[in-house]
């Protein structure tokens, strides 16, 4: 009788009286072994099976003791506590043992990014993880700066794993100057429901990576094609047809840009809160005057804008929602337009006037009396033509001010 | 306020019954629930946490229930800047205990609901996990490693772009 009990309790977990010894009974509370040794005995073997009972029993009990901490408790725990652990420390914990394995394995929220930023032979890894069923999830993936990633990598993964990029949110692939406009087709095909695309200081890009992109991937609503030189007007054109929803643009340092290809974006892209023209000077008042359009902006970047006149600033200020504002080398304007400004953008928190000598202190006075307590940050750096521009003269205009420099 | 002199009872699954003010009561969001709908009077079932653990939590909640009240009193005057400090002092000491109970706290405060105790325990984990290797935490947490030598041979091979060094 008792050997039997030994043996289902061995099998099952549980003893004959079909009670389970549950995980959190782990040798620890006395109770436990006092029903164990209540388990009833033949009297005739009673000292014999005694000892042997101990013996085996003890064992058994210990493998169920085991069975339930490696195979139940430990697998509940630690996906309690995978959300607050590097992938590196997951991949850790996916080696331990199957029961946790299978437990993580199967909570696919902990699989949704693959970073391989600065990474060496990141085109084959990529591959190598996309190639996994845990990844068939996959919302983000971020390459920026990697190495190691060109186009044949994105035509792989065109043919072999375009199933688990269906559902892709984020790409980044910031640095990557190896890829191409054919790069950017093959890995754009794969993710319909991309919303963020990043692509900064590509200098192979050009408008026909553009037009893939928004044949591929209609709902873009953050885009950063910062430093890709050889973008036109063209591109803007096929941004401004396509992407309504634009929420986030980033055009720095995309020299061939001109008054005609902005327009049509300011006309079409009404949903724009922010937008990066920094180090774009060929920009004229024409365009900066349609900037009113974008009621929702809340950051504008002109950094540069040589052209760039009070009265251009003036129809700017009608974006009331500003937040940030980048007037840094905006040589033509005066006090003029940034009283425009000061009296029309009541939400500021970020201004800078860097290298503008046409600003005076009235400029500096109006902003303080319309909206003093929000700034904190303003870049009056080079500002000759501001007599009271310490730190202690600009705290007592300014009391939240945090930051005094926004140009480098 | 009178509801914060009254007491309930939680009953644990080993049988015992343990007594915690309504404002230790308050931590649990669980049990807080359960005495929306079974009342103050009855007695609250948590049969899926032993005595050991239901002790432990009880402390936690009183201690944090105790520290709140001292809060509210005095407009935060009787804790001072070092309160909320000295109280993380005193949570990480509350923590150490052997792993067994440990994870029965994460799994109660989980099942509770009482998300301060399961974030704290969650972290103490993770802590011990950080930067170690399979083996190493199979030490730490006393794990067999039932793994037959193939398949880990194969799980090793799929994940090795994760593991490769750069």
């Amino acid at each position: 009788m008792a050997i039997l009990n030994t043996l289902l309790f061995y099998r099952t977990g549980k003893d004959i009286t079909g009670q389970v010894f549950r995980s959190h009974n782990l040798g620890k509370s006395p109770s436990f072994f006092f029903h164990w040794l209540l388990l009833p005995t033949p009297p005739i073997l009673h000292s014999a099976s005694q000892h042997f009972y101990s013996k085996v029993g003890m064992e058994e009990i210990a493998e169920t003791e085991d069975f339930t901490w490696s195979r139940e408790t430990v697998p509940r725990v630690l996906l309690l506590v995978s959300s607050r652990l590097s992938q590196g420390d997951l991949f850790s914990l996916l080696l331990v043992n199957p029961w946790i394995y299978r437990t993580l394995v199967s909570a696919s929220s902990l699989w949704e990014v693959l970073n391989f930023r600065e990474r060496k032979n990141a085109g084959n890894r990529l591959i190598a993880a996309l190639s996994l069923p845990r990844y068939r999830n996959v919302k983000q993936i971020n390459l920026e700066f990697a190495q190691d990633v060109d186009d044949t990598h994105l035509t792989i993964l065109k043919t072999k794993c375009s199933d688990s990029l269906k559902g892709l949110d984020s790409l980044n692939l910031n640095g990557c100057q190896k890829i191409s406009d054919e790069g950017v087709e093959a890995v754009t095909s794969c993710c319909p429901q991309l919303k963020t695309f990043s692509i900064y200081w590509n200098v192979r890009l050009t408008d026909a990576g553009l037009r893939h992109l928004v044949k591929n991937c209609k709902g873009i609503v953050h885009l950063n094609i910062s430093g890709c030189k050889n973008i036109s007007d063209q591109s803007l054109e096929f941004i401004a047809d396509n992407y309504s929803e634009l929420e986030s643009l980033n055009l720095t340092r995309c020299v061939k840009l001109t008054d005609s290809g902005l327009k049509q974006l300011l006309q079409k892209c009404l949903s724009l809160q922010s937008l990066n023209l920094y180090a774009l000077s060929s920009f004229t008042d024409k365009v900066y005057k349609k900037m009113s359009l974008l009621v929702h902006l809340k950051l504008l970047d002109l950094c540069g804008a040589q052209n760039l006149s009070d009265e251009g600033l003036s129809s700017i200020s009608k974006c009331k929602n500003l937040i940030t504002l980048n007037l840094t080398w905006c040589v033509r304007v005066t006090d003029e337009g940034v009283i425009s400004v000061a009296r029309s953008c009541t939400s500021i928190e970020s201004l800078s006037l860097f290298g503008i000598t046409g600003v005076t202190d009235k400029s500096l006075e109006t902003l303080s009396k319309s909206g003093s307590n929000k700034i904190t940050t303003l870049d009056v750096n080079g500002c000759i033509g501001i007599k009271n521009r310490s730190r202690e003269k600009l705290l007592q205009l300014f009391p939240n001010l945090k930051c005094f420099k926004v140009h480098s | 306020m009178a509801s914060s002199s009254k007491t309930i009872t939680v009953v644990s699954s080993d049988g015992d019954e343990f007594e915690m003010t309504m404002k230790a009561a308050e931590q649990s969001k669980l049990i807080t629930h359960m005495l929306d709908e079974f009342g103050v009077s009855d007695k609250v079932p948590l049969y899926n946490v032993n005595s050991e653990t239901m002790a432990k939590v009880m402390e936690y909640c009183k201690k944090h229930a105790d520290h709140e009240a001292a809060k509210e009193e005095d407009g935060g005057a009787a804790i001072g800047a070092g309160g909320e400090e000295e109280l993380k002092k005193w949570d990480d000491e509350f923590l150490k205990v052997e792993n067994g109970l440990l994870f029965n706290i994460i799994l109660a405060a989980n099942y509770l609901e009482i998300k301060s105790l399961l974030d704290s325990s969650c972290q103490a984990v993770a802590d011990m996990i950080k930067g170690k290797t399979p083996e190493q935490i199979r030490e730490i947490f006393n794990i067999k490693n039932d793994f037959t030598p193939e398949e880990e041979a194969k799980l090793r091979s799929e994940n090795e772009w994760a593991f490769q060094e750069d």
